[in-house]
This record gives C-alpha cells, sequence and structure tokens, in this order.
C-alpha cells in the first residue's frame, strides 16, 4: 500500500490503529471541535487529541431527533454518528463554541449521552483584542486544571513545551506540503491534501509526524499530480470535510492549491512561540493564528490573507464554502465576494449539505463558473 | 412596497405622539379602542393596515384604560428616542449604534449623542403596514445576502439599505448571544464602515465572566470618547441605573403578579417594557409605565374573579413572541387562554448595587444577561432548559407553544430537551415552524390555525 492509499483510508475511517494502539499503550483519545483547542494541552496531560468528524456518517435520523431541519448538517451528522456508537471508543471530548450550532451540539451530547466519557466546554471569545486574549487564557487555565483532574497529571512547563515542540514539528511539515503547491506543476491535489489532513488529524501526533515524513519524501522525489492545472483555486469557508466534494471542486481540471479552512491552512499556519511561559504562548498563537469566520475584529485580516494568497500561489478563482444554516459564512461570504470582486478576483459562494444532495446542481453552478473564469482570461 | 427615505420612523413618531395625546385620557381610548376593534380586529384588510399593527400591540381592545396609561409613557419614551435619531439625521449630534443585547446605557450616558440599536425596527418597521418589515426583508435579499440569519437581524439591514436608518458615527457591536447577532453586527460595520468596538456577553452568569463584560463595557465607554471626542457623563449614568433599579423592581412585581392564579394577565405590557428597555433603559418614563402596569396588576388580584372568567388555561410560549401579529390576544379572546410568560415576558432582574461605578457597571451587565432573548440565546442549554422548567413551576402552566423562529438557530436545536421538559411535567407542547419576525414563512392564518389545532386536539377547546 502506498503512503497516499494509507492515507486516503485513514481519511475516510472514524476510528484507526494507530489510535487503537495508543489506547493499548495507556493513552486515552480525546475528541476536539475546533481549530482553537490547543492540542498540546491534551497531549501534556497524556492523551490523543482527535479532530472530531462525520466521515463514514451513516445520515442524520438520529441527530435530527435533537437538533432541528434548520440546524447544520454538520453537527446533525456528528452526532448522529455519536448516537450510532461511532465515537465510543472516545475518552472525552473538547466542545468550543465555534458557532450556536456547536455549542447546542454539547448541549446535546451531553444531554443524550453517547457513550464517549466526559463532555468539557471551552469558551473562546470572538475577537483577538487584549481583552479577548486575557478570557481566553482564563479559559485555558480552566481547561488545564480540568485536564490535570481527569488524567491525573500535571500541566508543568516542561511537559507542555515538549508537546509544542513535537506540534510545532507537525504544523512545520504541513506547511512544506501546502507550499509545494505553489509551484506551477503540483505534486499534490486539494482532494489529497484534505485527505492528508483528515488522517493527520486523527492519529498520535508521533505517528502524524512520520506519515507527513514520508509524504514529504515523496513529493521531494519529484511526485507530480498536475503537469498544468486548467484552473488552480483558492478554498476558504467554514466546515469543509468531504472529499467527495473536494473532488468535485476539483472536476474538470480545475486543482485546489490553497485554502484557509480549518482541515487547512488554520491548522498548521503559525507555530507556537517557543522559549516563554507556554501556556501564554499557546492562547496567543491559537486566539491570532489565522482566523476563523467566527472572530469579529478581523474580517479585513482574513480578506487580505486570501488575496495574498491568491496572488502567491497563482490562483485564478476563490471558492467560498458554506453549509446551509452557518449564518456565520453568510456574513463572511457576502464581503469576501464584494471586496474580491474589487481587485478583479472571481469567486463563487458553494452552499450545500454536508454529504448532501444537489450534487448535479453544484456540478452545473461549478462548471459554468470555472467557464466564466477561463473565458476571461 | 416602496419606502420613502425614513418614512417608517417618521411614521413611529406619527403614532407615538398621537397616542401621547390620545392616552392623555385613557378612559376615552379606551371606548375609542372599543369602537374601533371590529375594523381593526378581525383580520388584515387594505383599510386597516397601516393601523392594525399599532392596534394589536396595545391589546386589540382587552387592554383595560390602566394599561393603556401605562403605554402612554412608553410611547414618551419611544418619541424621545426616535426624535433624536432623526436629528443625528439632520446633524445635530453624532449617531451610535448599539447591538439589542447591550446597555444602551454605553451610549445614552453622553449628553450630545444619539443612541440607536437598529435592531428596533423589528418591532417599527410594521408601524407602515405589514408590508414594512417585509419590504426590508426584500432589500437584504436583493442585495445576496443569505436569509439564513434571523430576520430580526436582516429587517435591521434592510432598513438601512432602503435609508431608514442614519449612518452612524460608531458602532458597538455584539459577537454573542447569537451567531446572527454576530454575522449581522459585522454586516452593519462592513456595509456602514463606521468605527466599531465589538463586545462578547459574558457566556455565563459567573461573576468572572460578567466582570469580563462589564470591564469591555467600560472600553466601549472609552472607545465612544475617543471616536466621537466627548465626555462621558458618569453623573447621568448613576441616574440611569438609579432609575433602572426602581423600573425592575415593579417589573419583578409584575412577573410574580402574572404568576398568580387567575393571574394578572400582563404579559404582554411586560413584552412592551422589554422593548421599551432595550431602546431606552435608564428614561423615567419607564418607571412611570412599570408602575402604572403593577397597579393594573395589584387591582386584578384584588378582584380575582374578574379575571377567573377569562383565565381557562395558561400557557408559556418558550419563544419570542410572535412580533409580526398579535397572538396572545387573540388566544385570550378566542379560546381563554392566558399566555402566563414567554422569554420575554418573564422579566426578573438583581438589584444592582449602587455603591460605586463599578459594581454598577457589573449590575447593568447583569441586568442585561436577565433580559428576554439573551437569556436565554448565551451561553449552555441549562440557560434556557432550567428557565423553562421554572417557568412551567412558578406559572402553572397547562401547556407549552414553541413557535420554531427559524432565526434562533440556538433555541432550534433544542426541540428535544424542551419536549422531554414537557413530558416529565405531563404537559403538551406545539412546536410551530414560524419566523416571529416574517409572516412569509407562516402566515396569521396559518399560526391561527395550528394553534386552532393544538388547542382543540388538547381538550382546551372544543
Ligand atoms: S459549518 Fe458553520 S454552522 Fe456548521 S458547525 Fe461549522 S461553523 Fe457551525
Ligand atoms: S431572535 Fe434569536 S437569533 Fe434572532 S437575534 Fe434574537 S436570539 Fe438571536
Amino acid at each position: 500500500m502506498t503512503i497516499f492509499h494509507e492515507i486516503r483510508q485513514l481519511a475516510q475511517s472514524t476510528d484507526n490503529d494507530y489510535l487503537t494502539r495508543a489506547r493499548q499503550q495507556g493513552h486515552p483519545t480525546v475528541g476536539i471541535f475546533c481549530s482553537y483547542v490547543p492540542e498540546e494541552m491534551i497531549h501534556a496531560a497524556g492523551a490523543v487529541p482527535y479532530r472530531m468528524r462525520a466521515v463514514a456518517s451513516e445520515g442524520t435520523s438520529l441527530g435530527d431527533t435533537y437538533f432541528s431541519s434548520a440546524n447544520c448538517s454538520f453537527v446533525r451528522r456528528v452526532l448522529d454518528k455519536g448516537l450510532r456508537g461511532d465515537f465510543d471508543f472516545l475518552d472525552g471530548i473538547v466542545f468550543m463554541n465555534g458557532c450556536d450550532h456547536n455549542r447546542r451540539l454539547f448541549d446535546n451530547w451531553s444531554y443524550a449521552g453517547p457513550d464517549t466519557g466526559f463532555n468539557y466546554m471551552l469558551f473562546v471569545p470572538h475577537g483577538r483584542s487584549e481583552a479577548c486574549l486575557a478570557q481566553y487564557g482564563h479559559e485555558l487555565a480552566k481547561l488545564g486544571r480540568f485536564l490535570e483532574g481527569r488524567f491525573g497529571t500535571e500541566l508543568t512547563a516542561d511537559r507542555l513545551r515538549r508537546s509544542v515542540a513535537l506540534y510545532n514539528r507537525k504544523r512545520a511539515l504541513l506547511q512544506e506540503i501546502a507550499d509545494s503547491r505553489r509551484a506551477a506543476v503540483l505534486p499534490i491535489s486539494g482532494t489529497e491534501f484534505l485527505s492528508l489532513m483528515l488522517a493527520v488529524t486523527a492519529v498520535p501526533v508521533e505517528d502524524a509526524i512520520a506519515l507527513l515524513e514520508q509524504v514529504l519524501a515523496e513529493l521531494r522525489a519529484g511526485r507530480v499530480h498536475t503537469e498544468k492545472a486548467v484552473l488552480r483555486l483558492f478554498v476558504t469557508g467554514s466546515c469543509l470535510e468531504e472529499l467527495s466534494h473536494m473532488e468535485l471542486v476539483e472536476s474538470a481540471g480545475a486543482v485546489v492549491v490553497a485554502d484557509a479552512i480549518c482541515l487547512g491552512a488554520r491548522y498548521f499556519e503559525r507555530p507556537v512561540a517557543v522559549g516563554g511561559d507556554p501556556m501564554t504562548a499557546l492562547a496567543e498563537r491559537y486566539l491570532r493564528n489565522l482566523s476563523c469566520p467566527r472572530m469579529m475584529d478581523d474580517t479585513a485580516g482574513r480578506i487580505d490573507h486570501v488575496r495574498e494568497r491568491v496572488s502567491s500561489f497563482g490562483a485564478d478563482a476563490v471558492i467560498l464554502e458554506k453549509l446551509e444554516f452557518c449564518s456565520m459564512m453568510s456574513g463572511e461570504s457576502y464581503i469576501a465576494s464584494h471586496e474580491l470582486r474589487k481587485v478583479d478576483i472571481p469567486s463563487i459562494t458553494l452552499t450545500r449539505e454536508l454529504y448532501g444532495g444537489g450534487v448535479g446542481q453544484l456540478r452545473t453552478r461549478i462548471q459554468a463558473f470555472y467557464e466564466k473564469v477561463i473565458n476571461r482570461s | 412596497m416602496e419606502l420613502k427615505p425614513y418614512e417608517i420612523i417618521e411614521s413611529v413618531i406619527a403614532g407615538a405622539r398621537l397616542g401621547t395625546k390620545v392616552l392623555d385620557s385613557p378612559h376615552l381610548a379606551w371606548l375609542g379602542v372599543k369602537a374601533a376593534a371590529p375594523l381593526l380586529f378581525h383580520r388584515e384588510h387594505r383599510l386597516n393596515r397601516a393601523g392594525r399593527f399599532g392596534f394589536q400591540k396595545i391589546g386589540s381592545s382587552r387592554w383595560s384604560p390602566g394599561e393603556l396609561a401605562a403605554y402612554k409613557h412608553d410611547c414618551i419614551a419611544t418619541l424621545a428616542f426616535f426624535q433624536r435619531v432623526l436629528d443625528a439625521r439632520d446633524g445635530r449630534e453624532p449617531l451610535v449604534w448599539l447591538g439589542w443585547p447591550l446597555p444602551i446605557e454605553v451610549a445614552s450616558g453622553f449628553d450630545d449623542v444619539a443612541a440607536f440599536v437598529p435592531e428596533a425596527f423589528m418591532a417599527i418597521a410594521n408601524m407602515v403596514g405589514t408590508d414594512g418589515h417585509v419590504a426590508c426583508l426584500e432589500a437584504v435579499e436583493r442585495e445576496g445576502i443569505s436569509d439564513d440569519i434571523c430576520a430580526m437581524d436582516r429587517i435591521s439591514l434592510g432598513a438601512y439599505l432602503l435609508e431608514q436608518i442614519p449612518t452612524p458615527a460608531a458602532i458597538v457591536s455584539v459577537a454573542h448571544p447569537c451567531d446572527a447577532s454576530r454575522t449581522t453586527s459585522q454586516l452593519m460595520e462592513y456595509i456602514s464602515g463606521a468605527p466599531a468596538y465589538t463586545i462578547d456577553t459574558a457566556y455565563t452568569k459567573e461573576d468572572a465572566d460578567v466582570a469580563l463584560y462589564s470591564k469591555n463595557l467600560f472600553e466601549a465607554i472609552a472607545f465612544l470618547e475617543d471616536t466621537l471626542g466627548r465626555k462621558y457623563n458618569w453623573d447621568k449614568f448613576r441616574r440611569m441605573v438609579a432609575v433602572l433599579n426602581e423600573q425592575n423592581r415593579y417589573l419583578n412585581e409584575i412577573t410574580h403578579m402574572n404568576q398568580s392564579i387567575p393571574s394578572a394577565g400582563l404579559s404582554l405590557g411586560l413584552q412592551t417594557a422589554w422593548g421599551s428597555k432595550i431602546t431606552g433603559a435608564g428614561n423615567p418614563e419607564l418607571v412611570k409605565s412599570a408602575k402604572a402596569m403593577y397597579n393594573v396588576g395589584r387591582f386584578r388580584l384584588r378582584y380575582p374573579q374578574l379575571r377567573r372568567k377569562v383565565e381557562k388555561f395558561r400557557i408559556i410560549v418558550a419563544d419570542m413572541p410572535i412580533v409580526f401579529s398579535e397572538m396572545s390576544m387573540w388566544i385570550e379572546k378566542t379560546f381563554g387562554g392566558v399566555v402566563v410568560g414567554d422569554y420575554i415576558g418573564d422579566a426578573i432582574f438583581p438589584e444592582i448595587d449602587c455603591t460605586s461605578l463599578e459594581t454598577m457597571m457589573m449590575g447593568v451587565a447583569r441586568d442585561r444577561l436577565y433580559m428576554g432573548m439573551v437569556k436565554q440565546a448565551h451561553g449552555a442549554a441549562r440557560e434556557t432548559v432550567d428557565d423553562l422548567e421554572r417557568q412551567i413551576e412558578q406559572f402553572s402552566a397547562d401547556c407549552v407553544i414553541q413557535n420554531g423562529h427559524q432565526g434562533c438557530k440556538h433555541n432550534r436545536a433544542l426541540q428535544r430537551i424542551v419536549k422531554d421538559v414537557c413530558r416529565r411535567h405531563d404537559i403538551p407542547i406545539l412546536i410551530m415552524e414560524a419566523d416571529i419576525f416574517d409572516k412569509r414563512v407562516m402566515s396569521e392564518a396559518e399560526i391561527k390555525r395550528e394553534l386552532t389545532n393544538f388547542f382543540v386536539a388538547n381538550g382546551f377547546a372544543s
């Protein structure tokens, strides 16, 4: 099996052998929901952080008994999986108030009680100001005390520093792979990169590093995925994990060359600073990293980032991804599309249900958009 | 419907002026309203379109002269609030927008600044007829903004796009308690281009969280001082807090009166008080309104036999009430069901400690966390669910209605938990799929049909 096959398999399954092995060695698995939950803290407490996902989801029928039809399909699917027992291997979950739907996922999960250990809610402020940073630091300290009590360990500065070093290494490897997509000849597609992200956020960091080193070795050996993309795309938006959707976006010769999604650049950009107090450094990095559309005071920063990446990765157009009922992305996509139009960058907002239908309609919209972009150049 | 610039605010000012005059003689006004009821009450048509909404909001002819007298003071406060917006439009003073969950005192404590809450448009857009809110919503739809954002927020955005609100000199916006408020704040800032300071209302009511919220409010005032080049009047703030405490004492009493059996039947009055507090907290007229309402309640509790005739069963609306029309008075008149509590008509506020500016700001911050809609939307579900559980018990509810407001994703996500609460208390619940601000989602007639079926099916009506 090639490394890319293994990655694809990991990306498509909920649990995996790496996690089983870690559990056998006494490292419990802790689910996390968002790029604002510092994985280093969970790792330093002796557990393995695991990014929650809806892959291999069978539907929403169980989730729909708790959520309504006006709630996002990501949370409905994840809860559905939880109620079917797909996450029974977890020893706890750190939820986060990413949005109203996610916030209520914590409530419904706690109420419905899938057998997944503890449920912890981390409240993350919606801004990056000094006041917000202080509040976030206070919330992280609370989380730290909770993890210490739960796992009977102490989150010492040394332990945290060791975890930071490992996660920084993982970030650096991901960054190098992502940067390889700046070239005209693309060594890896957007779908493959998303698989890689799904895989390395589902295994212990030590194994993730080993997997990434193998991938990088292949790339360095001259792997070619696309000689010349018909269109180079930049993708941003809210929750996006479906490989099938990425494949649809990458149809007709288009390739995603960069992104600003949570299973992408938002995860690995910017290392955690080393040398000082690790908790302060973690708070600073996680709150002030490349921001998510939920953050209020950085809309302009996010759009600048898109503009800069479009130019430095030679992208021809931007895809704004939105799940139905994600108000967060409703505001963001309106502003982004207006701002991008001002600098002559074509963009399209794709609204979908996670693993949902309507593929035919989406395909038609995507193709019409691509034709428009190709014809203008 | 075509709207002329500022048409909505001008209609509200005209209505409030008329109300202030007419309600000088509440008994005469009461007779007039009774006489106009057949024309205005039953259904909306071409002739009554403009007046029916206002008529519904003053009790659809079911209010007593005492309640009408209380309402006069809300009219005076409303008039003052909107007049200053027009003054700001004419350049007499700068205008500051505040997100609805925030204490308006942050801006109204300046002597020479007009404080405005754009979300007020959800309640006033229909003063030009119930297509007023539709006109605002359609303006947002034409702009290409998605309709999954709460209609209340889209109405205020639309009002701005349709030149019903002047551009602000500064914005103090919110990122919590709901995604809709957060996203609308982001859009308002972008579209207006005004400098903004954003606040997360607290996630819990714990002291540490409230202290941080209060610190943010101080920072917001400093931001306004810097941006507007004006000084905040802390004496005025102190006076406003004293007024707020007094108003709250009456509101707390009224809420308790609604809990008694039969109830004082003042939940519509509390809804009015909720709106008036968002736009006018600290205005002494609101104390007069609350006191007059309180006196109505005392009278009703002294003569319970009068209420017993009206009150056949008791309802909790586990949601915001329908805004584009008025259902509680219709239910009362048609079925003898009394809405004893809803998300905004349960006004229990802690006393504010006036020892220092810090304790006062903490108190004001906490006050708004107890205000309907913020109370249920912020933080974790227990804020909503425990409250519903308490309401069902304290108000001795016979059934629960949830309008299913489309905007409140956090509330829609709790439907199973809420159903189970009702099951535990052995009372029926109706969950609709209405949008409380947008009549196009479920019309008044459709809502009435669902309510009727529910009451009949559960033996409350035949
Ligand atoms: S897609 Fe949007 S609404 Fe859904 S969970 Fe993610 S942020 Fe929340
Ligand atoms: S009705 Fe609900 S969604 Fe709309 S502003 Fe109020 S709390 Fe937010």
